[in-house]
């Protein structure tokens, strides 16, 4: 994560930029996320580091792409500088300000782990206009379920999958109309929620038109929050 | 953002066209401000954020503390038809309020096509078409752009119309409005006091009356309206302050960049050319304020192209210069500068290394017609040997690409000047290839691209019927069988949209009925091929009992009343005849800064256009 050059001075190091996803910010793809965030970066003047050459561009890195429609409180990307200051704190309202609706930096941090490291991530999904028994109901005959059969698709495939073994139990939320769930995350194994959603729908008709998935939290191997 | 519209939004293509959120939008708080005004564009997002003249009064309005400018656009088919299934009314991007909540919704006519657009999106709303059926309660509909010159078709649909400028007439329409809701006043009161701010129109104070043969017989004013509307001129253009700031989109980012006006109307005469009659007297502004705005605009949006846009943008006395103060802070930050517009009599070396400086694109310009004979006609200055010396300057600066605009059923046009378009063509080809000095390996593109001949109002052309149907797919047939390299590729437009866009572009208020019966038939996005419905269209005229060809295809005479005889745009109607004339005599007339061929223009100035020498 850190370049040292030959004299062994500090050359180059990753920024993480943590921000949240939300709203009419969820529909943004992630091709344009990153037009969208090397603009801001730019007009915030950020000291982020550019290739060098004719066309110079910025390096980002992405930890854990957010599907289409999903929001997340819990998304970083990664970047390039060269700056030597600790605390980038300063530059979190230029870049907000060049932001569009729904996308707000929190953070910007030194990087603890690397995004290889992600192993799981915690979801909420709530549901407009479903009744909390139905859903508390789904939720209790999920848990006691041994398996639960569904069909995951790829670009090329389509495989089954057991959703009781890649998800244990569903918490459900008094308060949200809705539940949370750990899925498996990241370059090893990731599951989209929404596979999960559409399971419901099918096994105990929630429908899954009316769920809004959020990521909330991503954990790294040894359990500890992402950071 | 509720969640109906969340909803709706996981069913359709590229939801992102109807968020809004983008960079640079704006945001202010409903109960706040005293007037809220509905922008509406009459096609795909994609399409209308690309029109400039959008951006720039989206800004001039919401500069206004006690206004708040929102943008609507046509939503694409699947949208369309998933909110009416829905139940979901037409709403604006920003605040996703429907339409109904807005004290004025303002359409821009940029083309005749798109006007079933205007009222599917009426439809959409829930808003009444006709202005009569609407009161105080309903919000002002309101249209301004190019067509206003001849929207007489959309006369009945609409309670207020623009002609000229906006930058001036709009944030003073919207003052007398947001007047009027404080003093509640009646619909009728708040059109008259409208009715006084220089560039209004407002349809319904005019009465049409018709003679036996379908001609106008009188237009007649009431309610104190003047007998003629003179349309209203940024007298102040040259130091007018340009837009610091764009509303940045995230979907469909194709040739998307920052755009600045240099120059507004047009000193050539094309005879078919509306824009360059309408806009004119041709005022240019200020280099310095042009490289400014545009430092602060690329400094506000991050954008990496600057586009410097106007009719015809080598036009400008001061370009090069221009060009230089651009170059010195575009150059270092890796911007891009695009001429588009270039006129091929005057492209210089110089002007071809100052835009291909950091990026090459295509090089665009427009011959128009195949032989000088037809050139002169259409008073298109432009001679065999200008075009030769253009494309061998732009291939020995690296340019393997250039695109050639034609248009065919010009009037006086043979099957000569249709080969001469494939002449031409081929001509730089053969240029190319016996270059010495171009680039090994690279290939030649030389794309034509040949438009039907649509007559327009206000020019000199609008008496021309325009070619048959037959005749025009005849001469398509022709080009092709005349164009014999594989290098050359030629593209055309289905004639018959050309036909349709003939009919309104000439149209009157009699069309209403035919328009409002043809998109509730399901007619929309006529512009587009795949969407264009001509059987329901050609069905409704006849079931109507009007014939679309007395629009398109007839003569029109200097004495008759024309729809827009009552419109003023500067040139007078006699300048028009003039110059029509000269055009069956195969003569010339040189641009009007070099010297002034009285087109009438200059009386909106009140003095002399330009300093003759």
């Amino acid at each position: 994560m850190v370049q040292i050059n030959y004299w062994g001075a500090l050359v180059l190091r990753i920024i993480r930029i943590f921000f949240t996803k939300t709203g009419e910010a969820s529909y943004i793809s992630h091709l344009d996320l990153q037009r969208v965030m090397a603009r801001a970066l730019r007009k915030s003047q950020f000291p982020a580091w550019y290739s060098k050459g004719f066309n110079p561009h910025i390096y980002m890195s992405f930890a854990l792409p957010l599907p289409l429609m999903q929001e997340s409180v819990a998304e970083t990307m990664d970047c390039k500088t060269e700056a030597e200051q600790e605390d980038f704190s300063n530059y979190i309202d230029a870049l907000n300000g060049a932001l569009p609706k729904g996308l707000v930096v929190k953070k910007i941090e030194q990087p603890v782990y690397a995004p290889t490291e992600i192993a799981t991530a915690l979801y909420q999904i709530c549901y407009i206009d479903i009744e909390k028994k139905i859903i508390k109901q789904a939720v209790e005959q999920y848990n006691a379920s041994s398996s639960a059969k569904a069909i995951r698709k790829t670009k090329r495939s389509e495989s089954e999958v057991d959703l009781r073994s890649l998800v244990s139990d569903l918490t459900f939320l008094e308060t949200e109309d809705g539940f949370t769930a750990i899925l498996p995350a990241g370059n090893q194994v990731n599951l989209n929620p929404e596979i999960l959603v559409n399971y419901l729908e099918g096994e105990y008709q929630l429908p899954a038109g009316k769920a809004d998935i959020l990521r909330k939290q991503v954990f790294a191997a040894d359990g500890k929050e992402f950071c | 953002m509720n969640h109906e519209i969340k909803e709706i939004l996981a069913k359709v293509q590229k939801p992102g066209r109807y968020t809004g959120g983008e960079p640079g939008s704006v945001y202010k708080e409903k109960d706040k401000v005293e007037l809220r005004f509905a922008f509406c564009f009459p096609d795909t997002y994609e399409v209308g954020m690309s029109y400039l003249g959008m951006k720039i009064l989206y800004e001039l309005l919401n500069k206004m503390p006690a206004v708040w400018c929102e943008r609507c656009f046509m939503p694409w088919v699947d949208m369309a038809d998933v909110m009416q299934e829905a139940g979901i009314p037409l709403f604006a991007i920003e605040s996703k309020d429907p339409l109904i909540d807005f004290d004025i919704v303002g359409f821009t006519l940029q083309y005749e096509l798109s006007y079933s657009n205007i009222l599917w999106m009426l439809t959409m709303a829930g808003i009444p078409l006709r202005a009569e059926q609407r009161g105080e309660e309903w919000p002002l509909i309101v249209a301004g752009g190019p067509c206003v010159c001849n929207a007489e078709p959309l006369a009945p649909f609409f309670d207020v119309m623009f002609l000229g400028e906006g930058e001036e007439q709009l944030p003073a329409v919207c003052a007398v409005v947001a007047q009027a809701k404080k003093e509640k006043i009646s619909k009728l009161e708040l059109l008259k006091r409208l009715s006084k701010i220089e560039g209004v129109y407002i349809p319904s104070f005019y009465t049409v009356t018709y003679l036996p043969d379908g001609k106008i017989d009188a237009i007649t004013p009431e309610n104190g309206a003047p007998a003629v509307v003179h349309k209203a001129l940024l007298k102040n253009f040259n130091h007018f302050p340009l837009p610091e700031n764009f509303v940045v989109p995230m979907v469909g980012a194709v040739h998307d960049r920052a755009q600045i006006e240099v120059l507004r109307g047009c000193v050539r005469g094309c005879r078919f050319c509306q824009a360059g009659f309408i806009y004119r007297p041709m005022r240019q502004r200020d280099t310095k304020l042009l490289s400014e705005s545009a430092q602060a605009l690329c400094d506000n949006t991050g954008y990496e192209e600057v586009s410097l846009t106007s009719l015809s943008t080598s036009d400008h006395t001061e370009l090069e210069p221009l060009l230089d103060d651009m170059l010195a802070w575009t150059a270092p930050r890796h911007i891009n500068l695009s001429l588009p517009s270039l006129r091929v009599d005057n492209f210089t070396e110089s002007l071809a290394q100052k835009t291909t400086k950091v990026r090459k694109s295509s090089l665009t310009f427009a011959p128009e017609a195949g032989t000088q004979r037809l050139r002169d006609v259409i008073n298109k200055n432009v001679t065999e040997e200008e075009i030769e010396r253009t494309c061998l300057l732009a291939f020995n600066n690296g340019y393997s690409s250039v695109k050639l605009y034609f248009m065919m059923g010009l009037p006086s046009e043979t099957m000569e000047d249709i080969e001469g378009i494939a002449n031409t063509a081929q001509r730089v080809v053969d240029l190319y290839y016996s270059n010495p000095k171009k680039l090994k390996g690279k290939g030649l593109r030389v794309s034509i691209s040949v438009a039907c001949f649509v007559p327009k109002p206000m020019t000199p052309f609008q008496y021309c019927p325009q070619d048959s149907e037959a005749l025009l797919k005849e001469k398509q047939k022709h080009l092709l069988q005349s164009v014999q390299s594989k290098k050359i590729q030629v593209s055309y437009h289905d004639s018959r949209i050309s036909f349709l866009e003939a009919v309104f572009a000439k149209g009157d208020r009699k069309l209403a009925d035919v328009l409002e019966l043809a998109v509730k038939r399901g007619c929309r996005f006529d512009g587009w091929d795949d969407q264009f419905k001509f059987d329901v269209w050609m069905q409704t005229f006849a079931d109507l009992g009007i014939d679309p060809h007395f629009y398109a295809n007839r003569t029109i005479t200097f004495e008759e009343v024309k729809p827009w005889s009552h419109l003023d745009y500067g040139v007078t109607e006699k300048f028009l005849q003039d110059e029509f004339i000269l055009a069956t005599k195969q003569t010339t007339t040189p641009p009007c800064n070099e010297k002034c061929s009285n087109c009438g223009a200059n009386k909106l100035l009140g003095g002399a256009c330009f300093a003759y020498h």
